[in-house]
């Protein structure tokens, strides 16, 4: 099933589990909340518009009646409690069944049935996520930045850390927010059961750019992933022309202390690593689609793309600039 | 009650000659400047906080449309990442602080002694302060506008983002002095508000007959007392942090960044309450006057107020379900999240009921209390859709929860605000608004409400994260948020037609009358405007509707107004017991003073020193505070020029004691006060609980001199109970010795504090555990200064002859705060010296 446009990022129609629990509940929730909404605005409706008999016999006397006959309202029609009462019940009912449901959810949504099949340190940053995978191998691990490849219907393990200011990792069709805090790792899971992309972006205001630190997640079939992951434990390609030669002696001079290129000496630990940029669908966290044209721009003058951004501006010559992004379209 | 027929009696004056224009000259504010800066009168400061907030309300206003025009579409850059930063963290900080909460002490200020049948609240110089350091505080935060630094970090302010190494203008800085200040003027507001509910209610006005609205700000004054140290720690902490290098928030010292959430929240969410309780409280009391019968159910609204107070303070986790709790806990404040539900539906189906079996006269008043019905249920039922924690960590941090506060704001204060002004507005003015354009404004505020507002839940739904400046088209927010934005400027345009009828209705509104809805309660037996005295006669009151009696069976006897306590030598008023309301004493209110805005603005001029980083600045305008709060202290007259019987018989002067509306005062700073150390201490122990490594660092602290510190503390109190005593047996000279041993053994504590602090392992900016040691311990030193000075200023009056066996208010305060003082150091000692040890 293709998802119409308008809900790219809703979780109202999730993908995967937890939030397909969490949707069931959401959905249930919002039925009762219309319904109660709907009796609510009806009682008032009724009660504000509706034609009284004019007879003040019944219960319906005010103090304006009571002047009128010199009669005092009864104390027992003056009350009027019983519909308090049934009002209340039943509220207390409603909220009982909520909480059962609510207690019921956070059971199952707490602990991934199974064992994780992939474990990523999500590591937060003002503004662009850090993703290193982790299988326990150290030639099976590596660091990517942004986008997440997982298998389809395996279960991924996330452990969240920030070491700046606090940011929330949340991809809405999978998964609801779990917080990066400093100074403290949270753990989070979440299983695709669609191969698809799933949009995400950074849930907890932390600065400037928070509305650009967007993050992707592709569930990718086994064998496609496998594929994906192979490439990423390798070292970047090396240069095979004149132009992206002279593209990677740029990179490691101008931008090697800031980002890494594994294989070259550019391993600074600022920036995302760039060992498969090309790979990747998005530039500057989910802001531009990674083409050439975007990424002269970025690699020109990051801030009027996304002011504040760590990037400084990189005044390079033309045919440096040129090159260096040529260079960073062949680590693919 | 049996006994005070015969007060009335002994002040039976129905036709005192003369009496309202010698009242008129007793409580008349002084025209011109004099009167604007130096009156008490509650109504005029009632009037004021409703003028002050109303404008910022509409200066909130403004920011909330200049972000609704950003957000009209996709991508847009009218307003860039750090100007609109700024907007939605002033917008939510104005009209939090500045509108919701001030627009109803507003109307509380204005309303509670009409109703309680008081010439004036219990401290009405405290009232005039507490407006002073409002407007204050509102100069504080906005001169930050002047420096382009406008906070910048959401009205909840999480560190790290707040802390100086992410943040490091002056932005910051503004948010932290401006709350602090403001929580002085809401804590003294709120302090008065209790007291005054205590001991100023008419005779008769006992507390199940008080109006709903005295039992909201009652309840959300109480809150305030106990919620807002927690905010004031967490304020002075983080301006620790930032300015003097402590490590609260810092992870890597120690600290931790939740701790600001968890104090942060358990002040908030209380405050939610402050800020729709006592707008509850005006729907409870409208409705039945326009449906033309009494509320359903007063007795259940009543405890239903109380019961969502008490419960607020069991809640604040909801606002961090994301932050990695473990899942009994998530359960358990998802349950007591859900159970707060009930008293609000409470409140519901009272209201629904009182509808039904009324008969409704469709006033605009009347439109603005039904359409706060409907919105308070959206807002109520969204409500418990956020607790449901599954669903909330989808929900959390997206325009659902934007939808869910606005519901919960706009309908539960706004709207009740806007026709509370429609209802009082008469008794205030002596004028009737005009009713065809108020329709007009409701309806059109009510359809730009829903427009703006109701969007915003699908919108959160569809993934719309909050606090983003713009957003990409791809994701298909555009066309909502573009209604959204429409529905905005319909709701301003209701607005203004609301402000154009205020203002057309205050210049040629028609003729009010005292009584114009026909109203039960007790501020309509006043004329419309009320003489500045309120009562020429101190009514008695017999029933919850006084105006109503001969409609209902409440009670057997009838409220009178003629006849009952004139009190007419100078400013007096009646104070009564407690639960039945029976008087007890005459209290000597104070005239008009200079002082309030003496202190208020010493204090805000401090607050600007510290904002500069001035030391000596700030010295100077301290000591101005003190030179402010002594001139306020130091009675007028000395003991033997005081009345101390009056014509009232068997009624005292002023009383002592639990009578003395003063031993309430000390009660309720001190109930504060406690809370304070609470939060100091429970911050202690969180961060010793989170903390990975050894806590306290250097291993327990030195406690020999901590010993014998708390030995001299605790003889000090003996020594000062012992002058107390003596000041009560009339013998002054060993009052004097008492307190003079007392302040000789405060003296020595606090060298010897110093002494211990000298050969202290760590510095305060060391560690989060040295951060907490010396704030804590230099907090508990502060105090005992304070009451050093308490004590001086005793001693010199003792020594002058100030006091009696029958007046000793000032001894008993002061002994009461000093054996404060000794208790909290008492919990100090055993957290910070003795629990490490365990």
């Amino acid at each position: 099933m293709t998802l119409p446009v308008l809900l790219l990022q809703s979780f109202m129609t999730p993908a995967g589990q937890p939030a397909i629990d969490q949707a069931t509940l959401g959905w249930a929730l919002t039925v009762v909340a219309i319904l109660v909404v709907i009796v609510v605005a009806l009682l008032l409706l009724a009660g504000v518009f509706r034609k009284r008999s004019e007879s003040t016999a019944s219960g319906w006397r005010t103090v304006d009646d009571a002047r009128t006959d010199g009669t005092p309202l009864d104390r027992g029609i003056a009350s009027g409690m019983r519909p308090m009462y049934v009002g209340m019940a039943i509220t207390t009912v409603i909220l009982a069944a909520t909480f059962a449901a609510t207690a019921v959810a956070v059971a199952r949504t707490n602990r991934a049935n199974g064992s994780a099949n992939v474990t990523i340190h999500v590591i937060a940053h003002q503004w662009w996520w850090e993703a290193r995978y982790d299988d326990g191998i150290p030639a099976h691990s590596f660091v990517t930045a942004n986008e997440l490849h997982i298998p389809v219907n395996g279960v991924i393990r996330l452990t969240l850390s920030s070491p700046d200011v606090i940011h929330s990792f949340w991809i809405p069709e999978l998964a609801g927010k779990t917080d990066a805090i400093p100074g403290q790792r949270n753990v989070a899971w979440f299983q695709a059961k669609r191969v698809g992309r799933y949009w995400g972006q950074c849930a907890e205001y932390c600065g400037l750019q928070h509305a650009h630190m967007g993050s992707l997640v592709i569930a990718d079939s086994a064998p496609a992933y496998a594929q994906w992951v192979a490439a990423q434990t390798n070292a970047a390609a090396p240069p095979t022309d004149s132009i992206t030669q002279l593209g990677a002696r740029v990179f490691v001079r101008s931008c090697g202390a800031c980002h890494a290129v594994r294989g070259t000496e550019g391993l600074g630990v600022i920036g995302p690593d760039l060992t498969h940029v090309a790979s990747r669908g998005t530039i500057g966290a989910g802001l531009l689609p990674n083409t050439h044209e975007n990424l002269m721009q970025w690699v020109l003058n990051a801030q009027a793309l996304k002011p504040g951004v760590q990037m400084p501006p990189m005044p390079l010559p033309a045919n440096e600039l040129q090159a260096v992004v040529r260079y960073l379209e062949s680590l693919r | 009650m049996a006994n005070y027929p015969e007060i009335t009696m002994q002040n039976a004056a129905p036709n005192v000659p003369g009496l309202e224009a010698l009242l008129q000259r007793e409580w008349e504010t002084p025209r011109g400047w004099r009167g604007v800066l130096s009156t008490v009168d509650h109504k005029i400061i009632g009037k004021r906080y409703l003028i002050t907030a109303f404008i910022f309300l509409i200066i909130g206003g403004l920011e909330a449309s200049a972000m609704r025009v950003q957000l009209s579409r996709a991508n847009n850059h009218l307003i860039s990442a750090e100007q609109y930063n700024q907007l939605f963290t002033v917008h939510g900080v104005t009209m939090i602080f500045l509108y919701a909460a001030p627009i109803l002490s507003g109307f509380s200020n204005y309303l509670w002694p009409l109703m309680l049948g008081s010439r004036d609240m219990a401290f009405p110089r405290l009232n005039a302060l507490s407006y002073w350091v409002y407007i204050g505080a509102g100069i504080l935060l906005y001169s930050s506008v002047l420096l382009g630094a406008m906070p910048n970090a959401g009205w909840f302010n999480y560190p790290p983002f707040a802390s100086r190494v992410y943040d490091p203008g002056l932005n910051i800085d503004f948010y932290l002095l401006g709350l602090t200040l403001l929580t002085v003027s809401t804590t003294v507001g709120s302090a008065n508000f209790v007291v005054s509910l205590l001991k100023t209610r008419a005779p008769g006005m006992s507390i199940n007959r008080l109006p709903i609205i005295v039992w909201g700000t009652l309840t959300a004054s109480v809150s305030n007392l106990l919620a807002l140290p927690s905010l004031t720690v967490a304020c002075i902490f983080l301006f620790l942090d930032r300015r003097a290098g402590t490590h609260f928030f810092d992870a890597a010292g120690g600290g931790h960044p939740l701790l600001w959430q968890h104090l942060f929240w358990m002040f908030g969410h209380p405050w939610v309450y402050v800020i729709v309780l006592p707008a509850m409280g005006m729907v409870s009391d409208i409705l039945p006057t326009f449906c033309r019968r009494p509320l359903v159910g007063y007795l259940f609204v009543a405890c239903a107020t109380v019961i969502t107070g008490v419960l607020g303070f069991g809640v604040w986790l909801h606002h961090m379900f994301a932050t990695g709790i473990p899942p009994l806990a998530l359960s358990f404040f998802a349950g007591a999240s859900m159970i707060i539900a009930i008293p609000s539906a409470v409140g519901v189906f009272s209201w629904l009921a009182t509808i039904w079996l009324g008969r409704p006269r469709r006033t605009t008043s009347f439109l603005y209390m039904a359409g706060f019905v409907a919105l308070f249920t959206i807002g109520g039922v969204t409500g418990v859709m956020t607790a449901a924690v599954p669903f909330d960590l989808q929900l959390t941090d997206t325009y659902f929860v934007v939808a869910h506060l606005h519901y919960v704001l706009v309908g539960i204060n706004v709207f009740p605000v806007i026709g509370a002004v429609y209802y009082w507005f008469p008794k205030m003015t002596g004028k009737l608004m005009d009713e065809r354009l108020g329709k007009w404004g409701y309806w059109v505020s009510f359809v730009g409400t829903n427009l703006v507002f109701f969007p915003m839940h699908v919108l959160g739904m569809m993934g719309m994260p909050r606090r983003i400046y713009t957003y990409a088209a791809e994701f298909g927010w555009g066309p909502l948020n573009m209604l959204e934005t429409v529905g905005a400027f319909v709701f301003v345009i209701g607005m203004l037609i609301f402000f154009v009828n205020v203002f057309l209705s205050a210049r040629r509104g028609a003729p009010a009358g005292d009584n114009p809805w026909d109203a039960p309660t007790l501020e309509w037996a006043t004329s419309s405007p009320p003489k500045p005295y309120n009562f020429a006669i101190i009514p008695t009151i017999a029933s919850r509707h006084p105006l109503w009696e001969d409609r209902l069976q409440e009670s057997a006897g009838r409220s009178t107004f003629g006849n009952g306590l004139v009190l007419a030598e100078g400013r007096e008023t009646v104070g009564t017991s407690v639960l039945d309301a029976e008087p007890q004493v005459v209290m000597r209110m104070p005239g008009d003073s200079y002082a309030p805005i003496a202190l208020a603005t010493t204090l805000t001029l401090a607050f600007f020193a510290m904002l500069g980083g001035s030391v000596w600045l700030s010295a100077v305008a301290f000591s101005g505070v003190l030179a402010s709060i002594l001139k306020w202290l130091w009675p007028a007259h000395r003991a033997g020029d005081v009345v101390e019987s009056s014509r009232s018989g068997t009624l005292v002067m002023e009383g002592s004691g639990v009578q003395s509306v003063a031993w309430w005062g000390m009660v309720c700073v001190l109930v504060t006060e406690g809370a304070f150390f609470l939060y100091l201490l429970a911050s202690y122990f969180y961060l010793a609980s989170t903390s990975t490594n050894a806590f306290p660092t250097h291993g327990p602290p030195e406690i020999r001199l901590a010993l014998l510190n708390t030995c001299i503390l605790f003889a000090s109190s003996v020594t000062l109970e012992l002058g107390k005593r003596a000041v009560r047996r009339g013998n002054n000279g060993r009052a004097a010795i008492g307190t003079g041993v007392t302040i000789l053994l405060g003296l020595v504590f606090i060298a010897l504090q110093l002494v211990e602090y000298s050969g202290h392992a760590g510095r305060p900016t060391d560690d989060a555990y040295a951060s907490l040691f010396f704030t804590i311990t230099g907090f508990h030193g502060l105090h005992v200064c304070v009451g050093i000075l308490m004590l001086v200023v005793l001693f010199t009056r003792i020594v002058r002859g100030h006091f009696s066996a029958k007046r000793h208010t000032a001894v008993t305060n002061v002994t009461m705060y000093w054996h404060f003082v000794d208790v909290v150091w008492f919990v100090v000692f055993t957290s910070l010296y003795l629990t490490p040890r365990l």
